[in-house]
């Protein structure tokens, strides 16, 4: 039996449930970390949100088929508990999510735990301009290391539709970052 | 020069050559971007998240939002919803079947159908199927304006005129 699905078996049963999620917990925080802070921006709303999913993942375990990888089936939920938690955030200031986005952005100058430079923050509008979909495409591909295949199994799309839309991005993001370089080097 | 003895079948697509520099400048360009996201996480942030996380997973979830029943909302559109069953029920008071029906619906099925926005009622709609002994015997929340509190506005407020006319 391999190492994860012993892991899935151990997480499904009674008695050793609480280990195994200790361990599950140890191995994923960061990736899964990374993967939420790239969409809501701020720690502490990350910090809320990866909590949140690990304690979907502890409670919804029994409903994980095994069809797909561990990882994979918890990208999806921390993916979709971090689009949620923006939806949530954007209804709650009855302002638009592209606003919402924009408002995290404009924080991160002054964020402690945010030590880019101007460049970067360029970067983060750029990808912020992008429609939703493109955006968790290019953050995953372009600051991760996901293969084509595994992110298509993340995002339940075709390799031929990411590979289009990634490519897509970094022509957007590029020339974003270009043409306000431009205006912020006239400056 | 001269062409080659064998070929080797393969083709390039129409302007693959022409548009090649274009491409790799695109490339160059996009290759110029940072590479690291900028965000950093706070020290030791990692190091005691099972813990916090298995502790949270110990505490109950959280209550769901409690909705009263007991509001006035809730009682004009229930008033108005018993008096408008009533007027179906006596229309169609042979119909068997359909009492039968009428009885089986429950208060709540009725209540969660105008709370979902199924039956959008406007407040004076509700107020013209109430007649005057519907309207006493409703509990109005009259303590919002007491009258130690009116009087004070009066005082705070007074307008000559108006105290000139009485």
């Amino acid at each position: 039996m391999t190492e994860e699905k012993s892991l899935v078996r151990a997480l499904k049963s009674d008695t050793e449930k609480e280990v195994a999620f200790r361990i599950l917990v140890s191995q994923y925080k960061e990736r899964l970390y990374w993967q939420i802070r790239k969409i809501v921006l701020d720690h502490d709303d990350t910090d809320d949100v990866l909590q949140n999913t690990f304690i979907k993942i502890f409670r919804n375990i029994h409903s994980f088929k095994e069809d797909s990888k561990l990882y994979t089936w918890m990208y999806r939920i921390a993916t979709n508990e971090a689009i949620t938690f923006i939806n949530k955030k954007a209804k709650m200031a009855q302002i638009t999510i592209e606003d919402v986005k924009n408002r995290a952005i404009d924080n991160l100058e002054s964020d402690v735990y945010f030590e880019g430079d101007a460049i970067q923050i360029q970067l983060h509008r750029a990808i912020a301009s992008l429609p939703a979909r493109q955006q968790l495409i290019f953050s995953m591909k372009y600051f991760e290391e996901h293969t084509f295949i595994e992110l298509s199994k993340i995002l339940d799309t075709s390799v031929g539709g990411l590979k289009s839309s990634y490519h897509i991005a970094v022509k957007k993001v590029t020339a974003y970052v270009k043409a306000n370089e431009m205006s912020f080097n006239n400056k | 020069m001269k062409d080659k003895k064998q070929k080797s079948g393969f083709k390039v697509p129409k302007n693959y050559f022409d548009d090649f520099d274009k491409h790799i400048f695109k490339k160059i360009e996009s290759e110029n971007l940072p590479k690291q996201t900028g965000f950093v996480v706070p020290n030791g942030y990692f190091d005691n998240l099972e813990d916090t996380i298995l502790q949270n997973l110990n505490t109950e979830p959280k209550p769901h939002r409690h909705i009263s029943l007991n509001s006035r909302r809730t009682w004009v559109y229930l008033t108005t919803i018993a008096a408008c069953l009533a007027i179906i029920v006596s229309m169609l008071i042979r119909d068997e079947s359909f009492i039968k029906q009428m009885e089986s619906l429950k208060i709540v099925t009725i209540e969660n159908y105008i709370d979902e926005g199924y039956l959008d009622l406007e407040s004076y709609e509700v107020l013209a199927l109430l007649d005057d002994e519907d309207l006493a015997s409703m509990n109005f929340e009259s303590d919002v304006f007491s009258e130690e509190l009116l009087e004070n506005y009066l005082l705070d407020n007074s307008i000559e005129e108006t105290l000139l006319i009485e």
